[in-house]
């Protein structure tokens, strides 16, 4: 079960004597399933690396927020030029089928570098996904069956790439297949050790590469399998990349195969020991240190760190951590299934009401055991009837009054709301003269009578920072929230706002400057515009009632 | 225009650098070329079981059902076995040898890798039961010994093979003829109940003296293959 704070998902007033004030409470510390300060550091290094593939691809291209596409779109790649490497390879003479591959066979040798560099870099997109996933703290809570499915993943990638050395059966598969037999052999599995069956005394028997074959072939499947089970959570899960994107690595895999060609070793020599090898170090770098240590060591070594792996959703997350999922208030719930569809996470359901309303025959209904506490459901709201306690869209307009009512800002100034999980703090920002900064939760959460409240206050314009698409840490944030403004998505911004006085911007950690540059620009737009006249007396309409509510 | 084209370049100039590093690291030298040579034990065999037989007392049988009453019953045994190796008289490997298998009646499987100086030298290899921790009772189970003389090549494997019955060589040439003690039958067993001296003690042991004989057909090794002789009893 998931730490989560309200059993059930309704909201604490709903249905009961609770005043409705109760909701406004600030939230508690760690409300959000967010990286422990381990994870925090990791990115604050790896922001400089970010930030550079950020200038140089975009923050919408930037490969360092694909991983996860990048790696299956690299799979893809592996299996579809191994069915065409499987015609052509013969378990009988293994090493021989594959010298023929390369020499007789149409595209046989760029095609198995392309195979073997799509499984190469399968394995570097899924390191760098699980760097970032611990980076952004998407280890604990609802996330942990994501984690331990995508170690078994990373798990099954490995077999997966050792059995694929191993086919060849030159010096490399050769040191992998002893290295790995002499930690197989520790386990009583087989009537006999198979190690013996590599010391030369007569030829290695085909059923070994049938079975090798074999497993190659099936751990795919299994991947697939595993793959399936990693995004199960996910609402419209993204498995492959743009299509530019995958048309890039596309074109950086055969170039790739074709200026470097992957060597084929020597035959494997079992009376030959192995001395100084070309070992694809991605998937054999264990192989040099299997030999100077017993295989009980060896053994123990791999099961530690599978072990510590596995014991990450324990480890690596904030102290006292406690996410507090979004409730839903029945008595402002219409039914309308906005936050059903926005979720993220699947996390919300709609069933028939418990109590029957005028309002509608459905109600919305949080799982506390899949929800992050991300907030987007507040955003997708209108009548701010679900979140979580102390972000929903009531609670955000408190705070915005809160922080007006002690710097109201002016005609020239703009208000500038950016995302607290991105680059809304970043001191660039700070510095930028005739903005009033407010830091908000994920961009997909803030309800767009956020927007209007502030214009209707006096501000001379509202600038929304957001996070690269493709880089939110609840996944949709910055789509839903460019919908709402822009393109009339439910809960959307009102007609009656003057769109010129309102901005978003994505700004990755590498990009604040541009931000900052935009905002300033931003500004200056706004100055140039009519100035506004301040709306607290103003009636307010249908969808603005809450605030008007709230600010009264 | 230039910023386009510089962030264009620079893009190039990531994904160039990038697959240069997916090059290295998919095919990267490791390890250093090895100045020593090795021996490797790879040694296999199913003989040498122990059957140990006794006749049931009348009381034992009249307790039996009437389709069970057998009078003589039957228990395979395996003992440990010592795996030695000298080389020039040094001793470079002494272990005990247990039988696999939860009744411990499963093949005696060895596969040691032994580092060894290259040069000509002397080998002498001992794999025999440990009596000692053997049952008192039954047919003493073989016992192999090697002594030879061999050239050992930097980065090269001598194979000692046994697989059935026979000790053999794989990977160079080991001359027995220069190790007199070859084929030398060990000395009785201590145990009452061990064979007597010079009774084989299993069928398969009665192979004597050494021979040379071609290399199995295995397109990875070229050596000729030596063999030795299994002897029985403790050595």
């Amino acid at each position: 079960m998931a730490e989560t704070g309200h059993a059930g998902g309704r909201h604490p007033a709903a249905g009961s004597a609770l005043p409705r004030a109760a909701t406004l409470a600030a939230p508690p510390a760690h409300t959000v399933a967010l990286p422990p300060a381990a994870g925090r550091l990791l990115a604050r290094l790896g922001a400089p690396l970010d930030g550079l593939a950020a200038r140089a691809f975009g923050s919408r291209w930037n490969p360092l927020h694909q991983t996860g596409t990048v790696a299956v779109l690299a799979f893809l790649v592996a299996a579809v030029t191994g069915i065409y490497l499987f015609l052509f390879y013969q378990i009988a003479t293994p090493y021989e089928s594959v010298v023929r591959l390369e020499q007789e066979v149409f595209g046989g040798r760029l095609l198995r570098s392309v195979h073997r560099y799509a499984a190469d870099l399968a394995l570097v997109a899924a390191g760098l996904h699980v760097l970032r996933k611990l980076a952004q703290g998407h280890t604990w809570g609802p996330r942990r069956g994501a984690w331990w499915s995508g170690l078994a993943l990373v798990a099954a990638t490995l077999l997966c790439g050792w059995t694929g050395l191993v086919m060849a059966w030159d010096a490399q598969g050769l040191a992998v297949a002893a290295a790995g037999a002499r930690v197989v052999d520790l386990f009583p599995l087989l009537s006999e050790p198979i190690g013996r069956t590599f010391a030369g005394a007569a030829p290695v028997p085909s059923s070994f590469f049938f079975m090798n074959l074999f497993l190659h072939v099936a751990l795919p499947l299994g991947l697939a399998g595993l793959l399936w089970l990693h995004v199960s959570r996910l609402a419209r899960p993204a498995l492959l990349p743009p299509r530019r994107l995958l048309l890039g690595w596309l074109a950086f895999l055969v170039a790739l195969a074709a200026v470097a060609p992957v060597p084929l070793l020597a035959p494997a020599d079992p009376l030959a020991l192995p001395g100084r090898l070309r070992l694809d170090v991605l998937y054999a770098f264990w192989v040099p240190l299997a030999a100077a240590v017993p295989p009980e060591l060896h053994l123990a070594a791999w099961l530690l760190a599978f072990a510590a792996a596995a014991a990450v959703p324990w480890l690596w997350r904030p102290r006292r951590a406690k996410v507090v999922p979004s409730a839903v208030d029945e008595t402002r719930c219409s039914g309308c299934r906005q936050c059903w569809e926005d979720c993220p996470y699947e996390a919300i359901s709609m069933v028939p009401r418990e109590v029957p309303s005028k309002l509608s025959a459905e109600v919305a209904r949080v799982d506390p055991d899949l929800c992050v506490g991300c907030g987007i459901c507040a955003g997708s709201c209108a009548p701010m009837g679900v979140g979580p306690a102390g972000r929903d869209g009531r609670s955000q307009l408190a705070e915005l009054d809160a922080l007006l009512a002690l710097r109201r800002p002016g005609p020239r100034e703009v208000v500038l709301i950016g995302c607290r999980h991105g680059a809304g703090g970043a001191p660039e920002l700070r510095g930028v003269e005739g903005v009033v900064p407010w830091l908000s939760g994920c961009s997909g959460s803030i309800h767009t009578s956020v927007v209007e409240v502030a214009l209707r206050r006096g501000a001379g314009g509202v600038f929304l920072l957001t996070c690269p698409p493709r880089n939110c840490l609840f996944r949709e944030g910055p789509k839903w929230l460019e919908q709402r403004l822009w393109h009339d998505r439910e809960a959307e911004l009102q007609a009656r706002v003057d769109r010129r006085r309102v901005a978003s911007h994505a700004a990755g950690a590498g990009e604040t400057r541009e931000a900052a540059a935009a905002l300033a620009a931003f500004r200056d737009r706004v100055r140039a515009l009519a100035t506004p006249v301040a709306e607290d007396s103003a009636a307010p309409a249908v969808e603005c009632e809450a605030a008007a509510e709230v600010a009264s | 225009m230039t910023a386009p084209l510089a962030r264009g370049a620079a893009a190039l100039l990531l994904t160039a650098g990038f697959g240069a590093g997916l090059a290295w690291l998919s095919s990267r030298p490791l390890g250093a070329e090895p100045r020593h040579a090795a021996v490797r034990l790879a040694l296999r065999t199913a003989l040498g079981n122990l059957e140990v037989c006794r006749e049931r007392t009348a009381d034992e049988l009249a307790a039996l059902p009437a389709h069970m009453r057998q009078g003589r019953v039957c228990e395979d045994r395996r003992p440990d076995y010592r795996l030695e190796l000298a080389v020039d008289g040094e001793p470079v490997l002494a272990t005990r040898v247990r039988p696999p298998g939860i009744h411990r009646d499963r093949p005696l499987t060895v596969d040691e890798l032994v580092p060894v100086a290259p040069g000509r030298r002397r080998l002498a290899v001992r794999f025999a039961p440990d009596l000692a921790a053997a049952p008192a009772a039954g047919p003493t189970p073989p016992a192999w010994r090697l002594d030879c003389a061999t050239g050992l090549v930097a980065g090269r494997v001598l194979l000692v093979l046994l697989d059935g019955a026979e000790l053999t060589v794989a990977g160079g040439a080991c001359d027995t003829a220069a190790t007199p003690e070859t084929g030398r039958p060990p000395a009785a067993p201590s145990s009452s109940n061990a064979a007597p001296p010079g009774r084989a003690a299993t069928p398969d042991a009665r192979i004597a003296g050494t021979s040379v004989m071609p290399a199995p057909r295995n397109p990875l090794t070229t050596s000729t293959m030596a063999t030795a002789v299994p002897t029985s009893g403790r050595w």
